[in-house]
């Protein structure tokens, strides 16, 4: 059992996968920055004494030792509101990632197998998504909801997003349902069971992690989008922040670092991410790899 | 029980629906009558677009026929719903793809796929490991490969002629009565396809294997069968031994032969070679190539030729109807 654990794992660390990505600039370059940022969110606020919503006592104040982002309009520590936004806009977005992945991938398989009417209902639902702005529809319900805590947010964004994913997962199925080797495993003998976890889970696995990684960007940005408007997690956000400097004249007073340092942190995480499924595209796509 | 299994194909007919609601009909295959033994190389000759990889399709049972049945030793292959009962009409029809390189799941190793058909079928040497891979050698051996040749390699590691070898030795595997090969070797190196081709000479002699070879090649088609039926725009119009290709009776076969460019002629395009699909909405009455046909009389734009028997070969066309 160790013996094929190890082999196992000497396999994962000679694949072609692994070394290319060991290689990829990109691929270091993005992760750095996701990575830094999400441990920003994990150990920052034991690195300041203050929470979002302490008074500190100086208003407006430029970024020094005590403050490192500086303070705001209302005396609020900016380094103690970004590192807490970025728990719960992180949050979201994983949440809402994950669930659209799950449902994209799940749909998109059942309309690729399945085909007739299922895929053409399946097909439609994903049209009118498109067709209509989810966010939108994320508005409207939002205004509505009871409670706009972490998870609750999640679930909205995720379940009006999968459209993408599942769209993806659809055309990769179908056209892999009908596929020689698919074929020629039905022949060999294996049973439609076996020919989805031999043959065709493991090769949209990789896809799926690449649709996870973009819908986290997607839901980020669309998190912090209604976070701006103010239809957000009624927990501190990083969009939050930007929302009141932007209605408290943080501009005209000249208190840039109050919506530089979270804005900042916004846009790196949405390109990083974004760069990341460059790369790893890069990696995982036989025709793009260059050795 | 070799020797006697048969696939009867019984006005099998395959009509593709296109377009918005379907709303635009094409006849793949129409109206096929075949009978097919075991024991003989047949050879289903057409060129693009005549439906004859949809006949290997619907043989294999990938696609359900529009109209008409395929009967497997008297039993239609469609009624057959458990997986246990299509998994022994596997058992014993098997099949070879054209392209060899998407013939094998790229993610897993070649022979991981031939020990997984194995031991489907044969599920008594998953405990006996140096029999499977005895067994598994022996195919590869009658393929012309060694197992150490593809040994711990994936597909994207070997070549066409390999690979192509190896899809055939995975279909030897289960021992069927027939291998339906749609195309084996046309994506294959020129100087391999007589290898190939003879590989399923030797199937046939050696092991009662009957390849049912489908293709686009003339000479091919003539250097290995027993028994030809030329498809042309998924009609069968002509059916015979070998022989007919050396004196075809249908204009089509005729033509076809032309165009075999040879070295010691000088090649003359004479007649156009046009394909198209047909819908059904704007097919004809008539015969099926009265509009290429340089020998077309009246009756053939108004009525569908009739099978007339030659003795040896049967043809589909009025030029051989007794008035």
């Amino acid at each position: 059992m160790s013996s094929k654990l190890e082999s196992w794992l000497t396999d994962i660390r000679t694949s072609t996968t692994i070394r290319l990505l060991k290689k990829n600039a990109k691929f270091w370059a993005s992760f750095s920055i996701v990575a830094s940022i999400i441990v920003l969110g994990i150990i920052g606020p034991y690195l300041t004494p203050y929470g979002p919503r302490t008074p500190t006592g100086t208003l407006m104040s430029p970024p020094s030792m005590r403050h490192p982002f500086g303070t705001d309009y209302f005396g609020y520590d900016v380094f103690a509101e970004t590192v807490y936004g970025i728990r719960v806009s992180l949050s979201v977005g994983v949440i809402a990632a994950l669930i659209a992945t799950i449902i994209g991938v799940v749909l998109g398989m059942i309309a690729g197998l399945k085909g007739g009417l299922t895929d053409a209902t399946i097909d439609t639902v994903i049209n009118i998504l498109l067709a209509i702005p989810p966010i939108l529809i994320m508005i409207l319900i939002a205004v509505y909801m009871g409670k706009r805590g972490i998870i609750e947010m999640g679930i909205l964004v995720g379940s009006l997003s999968w459209h993408w994913t599942a769209r993806a997962i659809r055309s990769q199925v179908a056209s892999m349902k009908v596929s020689e080797y698919v074929s020629l495993s039905f022949l060999s003998g294996n049973s439609f069971i076996k020919v989805l976890f031999k043959d065709i889970l493991p090769n949209i696995a990789s896809y799926s992690l690449l649709a996870f990684v973009i819908q986290l960007s997607n839901a980020i940005m669309t998190i912090v989008t209604l976070e701006f408007l103010g239809f957000g997690a009624t927990e501190w956000s990083l969009g939050a922040i930007v929302q009141l400097a932007v209605l408290w004249g943080g501009i005209t007073l000249g208190i840039w670092w109050w919506f530089t340092f979270p804005g900042i942190i916004i846009i790196a995480l949405i390109t990083s991410l974004y760069i990341l499924v460059v790369s790893l595209e890069e990696v995982f796509n036989p025709r793009l790899r260059r050795e | 029980m070799r020797g006697k299994d048969t696939i009867v194909l019984r006005d099998l007919t395959k009509i593709f629906s296109l377009g918005l609601l379907g709303r635009k009909k094409i006849i793949a295959v129409d109206r096929v009558n075949l009978e097919i033994r075991s024991g003989e190389i047949l050879n289903i000759l057409g060129e693009s677009g005549s439906g004859k990889s949809t006949i290997a399709k619907m043989i294999l049972r990938l696609l359900r026929p529009t109209k008409g049945e395929i009967l497997f030793n008297n039993t239609n292959i469609w009624s057959m719903t458990k997986w246990k009962e299509i998994k022994e009409y596997y058992r014993r029809v098997q099949g070879v793809f054209q392209d060899p390189y998407s013939s094998f799941n790229p993610r897993r190793r070649v022979l991981d796929i031939l020990y997984d058909t194995l031991y489907n079928y044969f599920p008594e040497y998953r405990e006996d490991k140096v029999s499977a891979k005895k067994y598994i050698a022996e195919a590869l051996e009658s393929v012309g490969l060694n197992i150490s040749d593809i040994e711990g390699k994936y597909s994207h590691q070997l070549s066409g002629g390999q690979l192509q070898r190896a899809s055939i030795a995975r279909a030897l595997l289960p021992k069927p009565s027939f291998i339906v090969a749609d195309e084996p070797v046309s994506m294959v190196d020129a100087s391999t396809r007589i290898d190939i081709l003879n590989i399923f000479i030797d199937l046939k002699e050696e092991y009662g294997v009957s390849p049912i070879i489908i293709g686009h090649d003339y000479s091919l088609a003539y250097y290995a069968s027993d028994r030809i039926v030329v498809l042309y725009k998924g009609q069968i119009v002509e059916e015979g031994p070998p022989e007919v290709l050396e004196d075809p009776a249908h204009p089509y076969t005729r033509l076809l032969k032309e165009s075999v460019p040879l070295i010691d002629r000088k090649w003359s395009k004479k007649l156009e070679y046009r394909v198209g699909d047909i819908e059904v909405s704007r097919r004809g009455k008539g015969c099926i190539f009265a509009d290429r046909c340089p020998f077309k009389k009246p009756i053939c734009e108004q009525k569908e030729p009739p099978v007339i028997n030659l003795g040896k070969s049967k043809v589909k066309c009025w030029l051989y109807a007794s008035k």
